[in-house]
């Protein structure tokens, strides 16, 4: 090569290489020249963003200013892929840590895909991790465990490849403790963050649940409805009680500011504030948290008791209309919502019979029983049908003749007393006191052959309007049912048939077709106690902004007036009275509340589930629910209370009195509201479980086994039934089943004599005696048992003495 | 040995790599200030510049005609090396590009590419003014191909083209025919569909990316994102250490292979200009020494290293500026990593040794 040609070689070398510099200037200046404003933009829009500050959401108090629901901050600990280190061997040492640290596995695959890898663009060439299936969906609402069952590497390299910056949730709700060591170590945890977001805490879970409800994501199909107020897909808003009822009072006021954020749009700065934040305001209820938990404690113990699922309890300040307690059971754990409760979760609450989720307080529709009997002896007052003189005598039963042929004593139709052997002369305020069914059929529906008229139908349902039933009373709570007050019309459009006068005798005394919530009823007699005002219960009692001051103060609002005299009023009052305060009154015996004077009626309601189960052998209805409502003090009311116990157990009946089931739950209430020491469980516990049975100690009974049934649960069954020489049914009887020779249940025999016992699970081969606990002379039953069997069995007492009168039907 | 020749040592050349170097350090210092465990890799970059300078040195000491002799050991312990490292990789089902040396990690592709400047400038120099000939050029090829295979399935597709560009312009300067070698290329160009094969698929997707841009892939949020870094920068640039783009975290791999974002962005085009210059600066200094070695050898070694700082400096300024499929190429000098850095340095103590040496030689020819 000559000197010449390398000279002509050099010169075009270097040409070439000042020409790729040029290219690469000319590119250098289109871009940040011809282009830079674009760019500018560009770069701008990566790092501005016009972002929303989140108000926190207001609290609630109870009327003592103890706090029920807060927002607690949650700590979720967070991987970025992207800053994870470089070097494979690093980034194994922080992913075990965060195991140990975590208690979490590093990663739950088989074979796990490793490699070194050191070259640059890290995640990409990682691309033999693209192929795994792309199981992690990342959703920040999901309150768990989200990577679950897959590790931490795993959830990490799910979406790395694609997703490099994108945060992953390795573990929610982290323990404190750990957020503060992964804090510290946190230079040798790179790629490592803690996100804090906010969790509504119902500090009292289940005691409250119905009353707070819970808040969750707005639900998609109702979005429409709320993007007119200014909120967003992701919001989360109250769903269910006073969370939903005051969300505009609670959710305060979104800011709005510009913020700079990193790439990974972790926020840097704020640039400028366009709307200022105002955290949502508080709620200070009427709620007397102490009386709360008493209500739900002596509720659920008498429930325990008789075996029932179901519960109610309100009281209330007659004079504002404040609600101080208010509780239904069975209730559930609202916190479940506020984390993200799990499909199974939910369906388990939704799905059972009970109905957790349904607030029976004031949604829940039930016959009212005797405590309904306030509005016939109203009506027949007001409309003087009856005075306080007109007395009635009660056999124990009334015939009402035959439509058709009044004469034929056989087709008339017998309406009971709950008393068999009748009340004997009685007037508008002992039959108030002793709940006398006969009184309040002739008063509701009249009776043809004295040829007294009555109050009908119609006026009957004008009265019991006017204390508000067949309508929400509008209390501050999403979901209230208005219950049913029938009138001929809506029995043709949904029975097709007239309205006879045995439907106005069954609705007079609470029977038949109407139906009443708890609130209702408790609401009722607030008016009684107050004097005649029916005001609009109500939970919040003010509303506080963030620092304390009123915003607003909720008045007792006046939703109607009792038309009705003073002095028919004031009787009515006396008949309440004496329900507690006479000797023979029904709450007399159970209603113990030491230097109180309190007012109240009782209430026993039958009804049916499922027929035939909840019939007896005669065919009449021996499931029941339990009914009380009192206020105290009489003369100057401070509180209404109001108890409801569910009397069936699905299939099974169980039978609970108002008097005997209720009034103690009742009395436990007034004893807390007026600070009464307990002094019961001692002697009175034992009175419940013994000397109840109308037995006399000696009498002599015949055990028979009448035969099988096929059982189509698991396990065998036994039920009977304890008669005395009548044939009657016998309630309170203690009736010991042995399995192998060892007690296993004590069961107490119910209102028709009947009993029942299902083996906790399948049965093999077991021995099973059945025998009196109180009567250990009495003859037993013994027979091997086999898997779904039922067994029907029946003792009866042969002494040919009278017994007392059972009870039976309503009071 | 005799002390006049250290005379001829060039010290404007390493005194524009060293400017080169403090401009990297400054601007990793930069990149990498917000964020806690890459904030110290600033010293860590300045110490090992400190240690390659001497290493610079040393290898500028020793007579750059001794490699002459020992080119097939050279040429064979590479084989070797990265040999190991293909079978290595292949038990790892990853890619390795790295052997880890106690004393510090060293990418046996970066010293290949040396190893690869001496031996073809041998063959080169003992086939001087006979390149015209067909055969030598297969000879020439014969020898470059089996490194170029194994770096290529690493899989390292950067260095292979890079490596096989300067290979070619080695061959070009030392009277390879243009028409020959025209011919090769349109060989390259047929054999074309068989390398598309045997991509890895990562590959392929960068250079379909590049064709066709999908604008959810990451990569493309790369190029996208330093794109918007340069462009940004504008004229002046945003200050140094305060470039949105480069501290916010938007631009990736900032302190190694976007380095240059990182100057575009916060020194505008005026610090890119004189990067630019820079870089010329060094090719111009190295191919000076070129021109004053009438050895071939010698002269073929610092064409060799002028190629690969020119044309390994073109494709990632290339990649930065959205002019090129993204390969993962360090910009020489300049880029964090102490594995190419050494490199480099090396290559020019190569070249200062050829310097040193070509008055000598003139005397032992007179």
């Amino acid at each position: 090569m000559t000197e010449a040609q390398i000279q002509i070689r050099s010169f075009i070398l270097r040409t070439m290489i000042l020409f790729a510099f040029i290219v690469l200037a000319f590119q250098l200046w289109n871009l940040q020249i011809v282009q830079g404003e674009t760019y500018r933009e560009l770069a701008d829009a990566n790092r501005f963003r016009l972002a929303q500050v989140p108000a926190s959401r207001g609290v609630i108090y109870d009327r003592n200013d103890e706090l029920l629901v807060r927002n607690r901050p949650v700590y979720n600990v967070i991987v970025i892929p992207a800053y994870l280190p470089e070097d494979a061997t690093a980034e194994a040492r922080v992913f075990s840590r965060l195991s140990e640290l975590l208690n979490l596995p590093i990663t739950t695959q088989l074979d796990p895909t490793t490699g070194l890898n050191n070259g640059y663009f890290h995640a990409i060439n990682h691309h033999q991790y693209s192929r795994l299936p792309q199981r992690q969906i990342i959703n920040p609402r999901s309150r768990r465990y989200i990577n679950q069952p897959q590790g931490i590497r795993d959830a990490v390299n799910a979406n790395r490849v694609f997703a490099p910056f994108l945060q992953v949730v390795i573990a929610e709700d982290v323990d404190p403790i750990i957020v503060s060591k992964i804090e510290e170590e946190r230079l040798n945890l790179p790629g490592v963050l803690i996100d804090i977001s906010p969790n509504r805490e119902y500090i009292y879970q289940g005691l409250l649940s119905h009353m707070l409800g819970y808040i969750g994501p707005i639900p998609a199909e109702q979005f429409e409805s709320y993007e007119p107020l200014d909120y967003d897909l992701t919001d989360i808003v109250g769903l269910a009680g006073l969370e939903f009822q005051y969300e505009e009072w609670l959710r305060g006021i979104k800011g709005l500011e510009n913020i700079e954020v990193d790439v990974t749009g972790q926020k840097i700065r704020t640039v400028s504030q366009n709307v200022t934040v105002r955290p949502g305001h508080n709620l200070r209820l009427s709620l007397d948290l102490g009386l709360q938990q008493a209500t739900a404690e002596a509720l659920q113990e008498a429930m325990d008791e008789v075996n029932s699922q179901q519960g109610v309890s309100i009281s209330l300040n007659p004079q504002t209309g404040e609600i101080l307690a208010m509780v239904s059971l069975p209730s559930y754990d609202n916190n479940l919502f506020s984390r993200g409760i799990t499909a199974r979760e939910l369906s388990l609450l939704s799905e059972d019979p009970q109905a957790p989720l349904v607030d029976h307080a004031i949604a829940g529709l039930y016959p009212p029983g005797s405590i309904f009997k306030i509005i016939p002896a109203s009506g027949g007052l007001q409309e003087g049908t009856v005075t306080e003189q007109t007395t009635f005598v009660d056999e124990g039963v009334l015939y009402l003749p035959n439509l058709f042929q009044p004469d034929n004593l056989d087709l008339a139709q017998p309406f009971y007393c709950w008393l068999r052997n009748g009340h004997g002369p009685v007037s508008v305020v002992s039959a108030l006191a002793w709940s006398c069914n006969v009184y309040f059929y002739q008063v509701g529906g009249g009776y043809s052959p004295a040829e007294y008229e009555g109050l009908g139908l119609t006026r009957l349902g004008n009265y019991a309007r006017m204390y508000g039933l067949g309508e929400a009373t509008g209390i501050d709570l999403p979901g209230e049912s208005g219950g049913l007050v029938p009138n001929e019309q809506w029995k043709r459009l949904n029975y097709a048939e007239t309205w006879l006068t045995g439907d106005t005798y069954n609705m007079s005394i609470g029977q038949g077709f109407v139906l009443v919530t708890p609130l209702q009823m408790v609401n009722a007699y607030s008016s009684i106690a107050n004097g005649g005002t029916l005001y609009r219960p109500h939970l919040v009692k003010e509303i506080l902004d963030a620092d304390g001051n009123l915003v607003e103060e909720v008045e007792p609002q006046v939703i109607g007036r009792l038309d009705l005299d003073p002095q028919y009023l004031q009787l009515v009052r006396q008949g309440l009275w004496g329900a507690i305060n006479w000797e023979n009154g029904t709450a007399a015996d159970y209603f113990d509340v030491p230097g109180v004077d309190a007012s109240g009626k009782t209430g026993t309601a039958e009804f049916c589930d499922s027929y035939p189960a909840c019939l007896d052998r005669d065919g009449r209805v021996k499931t029941s629910h339990a009914w009380f409502v009192t206020y105290a003090p009489t003369n100057n009311p401070e509180i209404v209370t109001i108890v409801f116990v569910y009397g069936g157990k699905q299939g099974a009946g169980v039978a609970v009195q108002g008097s005997e089931v209720a009034v103690p739950v009742a009395s436990k209430i007034l004893r807390y509201y007026f600070n009464i020491e307990d002094e019961e469980d001692v002697d009175g516990t034992e009175d419940d479980d013994e000397n109840l049975t109308e037995f006399e100690l000696g009498t002599e009974f015949e055990a028979r086994l009448l035969g099988t049934d096929s059982w189509s649960r698991d396990g065998a069954n036994v039920s009977g039934f304890v008669l005395n020489a009548n044939g009657e049914g016998v309630s309170n009887v203690a009736v010991e089943v042995l399995v192998n020779g060892e007690v296993v249940d004590q069961l107490i025999s119910g209102e028709t004599g009947q009993f029942d016992y299902n083996s906790p699970g399948q049965v093999e081969t077991e021995t099973w005696q059945i025998r009196l606990a109180d009567f250990p002379d009495a003859p037993f039953l013994m027979f091997d048992v086999a898997e779904g069997v039922r067994y029907l069995v029946e003792f009866e007492a042969q002494s040919p003495q009278e017994t007392t009168a059972a009870l039976s039907g309503n009071e | 040995m005799d002390r006049r020749i250290w005379r001829q040592f060039d010290l404007v050349l390493v005194g524009i790599v060293v400017l080169l170097i403090l401009y990297g350090v400054i601007m990793i210092f930069s990149a990498n200030q917000n964020q806690e465990d890459l904030r110290e890799l600033w010293w860590t970059q300045l110490t090992r510049a400190g240690f390659g300078l001497v290493v610079l040195v040393l290898v500028a000491a020793i007579d750059y005609r001794y490699y002459a002799s020992l080119h097939r050991f050279l040429y064979v312990v590479m084989l070797v090396f990265l040999g190991t490292l293909f079978i290595a990789a292949e038990l790892t089902a990853g890619t390795l590009r790295w052997l880890d040396f106690t004393l510090f990690p060293v990418q046996p592709s970066e010293i290949a590419k040396i190893v690869i400047i001496i031996v073809t400038a041998k063959i080169l120099a003992e086939r001087d003014g006979e390149m015209s000939k067909f055969s030598n050029l297969l000879v020439a090829i014969s020898l470059v191909v089996p490194p170029l295979v194994l770096i290529y399935l690493q899989p390292d597709l950067g260095t292979t083209i890079i490596t096989a560009v300067v290979w070619l312009i080695m061959v070009l300067m030392a009277g390879g025919n243009l028409f020959q070698i025209g011919l090769l290329g349109l060989g390259g160009v047929l054999a074309s569909p068989v390398v598309w094969l045997t991509m890895a698929e990562y590959q392929r997707e960068r250079v379909l990316l590049f064709l066709n841009p999908d604008q959810t892939d990451p990569s493309y949020f790369n190029i996208q994102q330093a794109l918007i870094s340069i462009g940004s920068g504008g004229l002046l640039g945003k200050g140094f250490s305060i470039g949105t783009q480069n501290q916010l975290h938007f631009l990736r791999v900032r302190h190694t292979d976007f380095i240059f974002s990182v100057i575009g962005e916060e020194l505008g085009m005026l610090g890119a200009i004189l990067l630019f210059l820079l870089i010329i600066g060094v090719i111009w200094r190295i191919l000076r020494a070129a021109d004053l070695t009438k050895d071939p050898f010698g002269r073929l070694i610092c064409i060799g290293v002028a190629a690969l700082v020119f044309f390994q400096s073109f494709v990632n300024l290339g990649v930065n500026l959205g002019l090129l499929p993204v390969t993962g190429t360090p910009l020489p000098f300049v880029s964090y990593g102490g594995s190419s850095l050494f490199a480099f340095l090396i290559a020019l103590g190569l070249v200062q040794s050829v310097l040193m040496r070509h008055k000598a030689l003139d005397f032992e020819e007179v």
